[in-house]
C-alpha cells in the first residue's frame, strides 16, 4: 500500500510538472491571441491610413510639381524664351563673368595696357541687360555683380609708376613731364632737369667738344639719355 | 489515525488528476496559430513604421515644393512688374 501511494505522488508531480509546459487554453492561449488579432487589426487599420494618406501627399506633390513647371512655362513665355534659351543666356553670361575675374587677376602693368577691354566687357554687358531674359531676377544680380566686378577691376587700374625715362627722338623736358605714366603735368618739366642735372651737362659737353663756336648749345637733350624720374 | 492520512492523501492524488484532466491546453495548430498572429503582428509593425517614414519624407518633400511654388509665382510677378 505504502509503495502505491508513494508511486502515485510521484506520477501527480510529473503530470503537474509537463502540465506546466502547456499553454492554458482559457488563460494564457486565447488572451494571447486575442491581443494578436487585436493589435493586426488595429495595425491594419493603421496601415490603410498611412497608405490612403501617402497617395494623398503623393497627388499632391504631382500637382504642385505641375504648378511650378507651368509656372516656369509662363516666365519663359514673358521674357520670350524657353527652358534652353534661358540656360544658354546663363552659360554666356558666366562666360563674361569669367573673362571679367581672369582680366581683374592681371598684373597691375598688363592692367594698365589692356585697360580698353573694359569697355569691351561693359558693352557686352550692357547687350546682355537689352535681353529680356535679363528680367529673371537670377540674372539681374549676376548683371548687377558682374557691372560691380568691372567697375572695381576699372578702379583698381593706376598709371604704372615710372622712375626713369630713355629718351626718345622728339621728347623735350616738357614733354616728358606731360606724359600720362611720369607726371601727367608738363610743368612740372623742372623737376626732371633737376634730377638729371649732371647727365644732361655731361652729354653737352660731350657734343660740344665737337661743335664749333657758336654751334654749342646749353641744356638740350639727345635721344638714349636715359633720366631718373623723381617720386 | 493513520488511515485517514492514507484517506487524504488518496483524496489529495484523485483530485490532482482530476484537476490536471479538466484542464484544456491548447493543442499545436492552435499554437501555430498563435505564432504565425504574433508574426504578422511584428511585420505590420516594421511596414507601418516604414510607411510613416516614407509619409514623412513626402510632407517634406510636399512643402519644400510648394515654396518651390511659391517662390516661381512671386519670381512672376516680378519678372512681369520689370518688363511693364
Amino acid at each position: 500500500m505504502k509503495n502505491t501511494i508513494i508511486t502515485l505522488l510521484v506520477l501527480t508531480f510529473f503530470s503537474l510538472g509537463f502540465s506546466q509546459d502547456k499553454v492554458n487554453y482559457e488563460e494564457e492561449y486565447m488572451p494571447k491571441l486575442q491581443k494578436a488579432q487585436e493589435d493586426l487589426a488595429r495595425l491594419e487599420s493603421e496601415m490603410a491610413t498611412a497608405n490612403s494618406q501617402i497617395s494623398g501627399t503623393n497627388d499632391q506633390i504631382t500637382e504642385t510639381q505641375k504648378k511650378i513647371d507651368q509656372t516656369w512655362e509662363e516666365i519663359y513665355q514673358l521674357v520670350g524664351s524657353d527652358k534652353a534659351g534661358v540656360d544658354k543666356f546663363g552659360k554666356d553670361l558666366d562666360a563674361l563673368d569669367g573673362k571679367v575675374r581672369s582680366f581683374g587677376a592681371l598684373p597691375a602693368e598688363e592692367l594698365y595696357k589692356r585697360r580698353a577691354e573694359l569697355d569691351q566687357f561693359e558693352a557686352e554687358l550692357n547687350t546682355f541687360r537689352t535681353n529680356n531674359i535679363s528680367a529673371l531676377t537670377e540674372y539681374l544680380n549676376k548683371i548687377e555683380r558682374i557691372d560691380q566686378r568691372i567697375k572695381s577691376v576699372r578702379s583698381s587700374i593706376v598709371v604704372p609708376y615710372v622712375t626713369s625715362y630713355v629718351v626718345k627722338k622728339g621728347d623735350s623736358l616738357w614733354k616728358i613731364s606731360g606724359k600720362k605714366d611720369i607726371y601727367d603735368d608738363p610743368f612740372k618739366w623742372t623737376d626732371i632737369y633737376k634730377a638729371n642735372k649732371e647727365t644732361i651737362s655731361s652729354w653737352q659737353n660731350k657734343y660740344n667738344a665737337v661743335l664749333k663756336e657758336g654751334q654749342k648749345e646749353a641744356d638740350l637733350i639727345y635721344p638714349e639719355q636715359e633720366f631718373t624720374i623723381p617720386r | 489515525m493513520l488511515k485517514s492520512i492514507r484517506t487524504i492523501i488518496l483524496s489529495m492524488i484523485v483530485l490532482s488528476f482530476l484537476f490536471a484532466g479538466c484542464t484544456r491546453y491548447a493543442n499545436e495548430e492552435e499554437l501555430k496559430t498563435l505564432d504565425d498572429t504574433q508574426t504578422a503582428v511584428k511585420k505590420a509593425e516594421t511596414k507601418l513604421s516604414d510607411l510613416t517614414k516614407e509619409r514623412r519624407n513626402l510632407v517634406t518633400k510636399l512643402a519644400d515644393l510648394q515654396t518651390e511654388l511659391k517662390k516661381a509665382e512671386e519670381e512672376k510677378a516680378a519678372v512681369e512688374s520689370r518688363l511693364k
